[in-house]
């Protein structure tokens, strides 16, 4: 899985761990039944703390994405493709909830606020309709 | 939490001058702990009393419930240290410099000495006298790390480093604590503290300002924003006041243990709109704990 942080951002990086690995999965790029990496080679591909990995590693546990084979180290559940397609969803709807919260703080018309949305909505699904042709 | 590095009231004067000023910190096992602050803030002093090269005027250091000064030749096996400007016998060899300091350790020395110069790409034939600054740095850790220490003590370890050298280098240290092994390394070099680090204290004229892990840095200094009718907010209610500014009726504040009683009350008052709140970058800690030191008193 590829995973990457950004330690100067405002997301704390085991969350951004966690976000990541959710997104992965939820994409259909990481398939019930693997192995993650360990934590150490986590840690070392990332260049951050141990401690930080191992903490995603647990809130992906708790949120049984992952469970913890003897020996083997983390794997991805069955059920994880379905929680994290409802937690990806969740996390877009945060998003989408800030930028409208700034929308509305701006003093933006409900009106202006729904054109800005229908006219991004059409830009986001022409972009995912170039992707699926290529 | 096991217990790796402990420091109580250490002190150390020059010339009737407290250089360390009473510091207190613990290192808990497994750490990698970064100690940041200007030149001359009593880091390196700090590090060579915990290396058992500087005996303490007061206060006492002990390492795995070891004492740095009175048990250090003890200590040395089990602790690996580097310097800031490390120097070797310059007319050896890496090869030679590795079989030299075998001498004092175990058998295996040698071996974990060579996978580890082979690792950071070093020859074995190459005169030390001849070596990059990076290349002459890295020996200096392959001789620490081939010891198998439990604590590794570095000071500035990757200052003088290229950019790719030292995400290796910081990436090792990521690998050697996941070990379980403890780190201390001060450093200047902010961003990558940010990234591997678990612990941080901020250090000033010997003194400590602040030591917290990095989860809890981001509770203990919190920046405020927001916009207000009237009279401006008083910050210093809020805890103390590392930074404030303002300009017309925006207003920020970055203060360091907020009072969460008053901060809801800010949050809540009539006259207070857009309140924001949010962690800052390390960065941003440093540059406001350093600037604010002079505010406090």
């Amino acid at each position: 899985m590829l995973l990457d942080v950004h330690p100067d951002g405002p997301v704390p990086i085991y969350e951004q761990i966690v976000a990541q690995v959710i997104y992965g999965i939820a994409s259909g790029a990481v398939e019930p039944g693997t192995l993650l990496d360990s934590v150490r080679k986590v840690a070392e591909r990332l260049v951050v703390n141990p401690n930080t990995v191992a903490r995603a590693f647990e809130e992906l546990e708790r949120r049984g994405v992952v469970t913890a084979r003897r020996g083997r180290g983390m794997e991805v559940t069955a059920e994880a493709p379905a929680l994290c397609r409802a937690q990806r969803q969740d996390m877009v709807r945060d998003r989408i909830r800030q930028a409208l919260r700034e929308a509305a703080s701006s003093a933006l018309t409900p009106e202006q606020i729904r054109k800005i949305v229908d006219e991004e909505l059409a830009r986001a699904n022409g972009h995912k309709r170039s992707r699926e042709k290529s | 939490m096991e217990v790796a590095i402990e420091i109580r009231e250490l002190t150390k004067l020059f010339g009737g001058r407290a250089v360390v000023n009473r510091l207190s910190l613990t290192v808990p096992r497994g750490a990698i702990f970064a100690l940041l602050g200007e030149n001359g803030a009593g880091k390196t002093t700090t590090l060579r009393m915990l290396t058992g090269l500087l005996q303490p005027d007061a206060g006492s250091a002990t390492i795995l419930g070891k004492d740095c000064w009175r048990d250090a030749a003890a200590l040395r096996r089990r602790v690996g240290y580097v310097p800031e400007r490390p120097r070797f016998y310059d007319w050896m060899t890496v090869g030679e410099i590795g079989w030299f300091s075998a001498g004092f350790h175990d058998r295996e020395y040698l071996a974990r000495y060579r996978e580890r110069v082979a690792k950071f790409q070093l020859d074995l034939a190459a005169c030390l006298g001849k070596l990059s600054k990076g290349q002459y740095a890295k020996v200096g850790l392959a001789l620490a790390l081939a010891a198998d220490p439990e604590v590794l003590i570095l000071d500035e370890p990757t200052s003088g480093l290229d950019l790719l050298v030292r995400r290796e280098f910081l990436a090792s240290m990521a690998g050697l604590a996941a070990e379980g092994r403890t780190i201390l390394i001060s450093s200047h070099q902010i961003a990558e503290v940010e990234r591997v680090a678990s612990h941080v204290a901020f250090l000033a004229h010997g003194k400590l300002l602040l030591a917290a892990t990095m989860d809890e840095l981001r509770q203990r200094v919190v920046r405020y924003r927001l916009h207000y009718e009237g009279q401006p907010p008083d910050a210093a209610a809020l805890g103390t006041v590392l930074e404030r500014n303002g300009s017309g009726k925006q207003w920020q504040a970055i203060i360091q243990d907020p009072n969460g009683a008053a901060v809801d009350a800010l949050r809540g008052a009539a006259e207070v709109y857009d309140f924001e709140e949010s962690p800052l970058a390390l960065e941003e800690v440093y540059c406001a704990l350093m600037a604010g030191k002079g505010v406090k008193s």
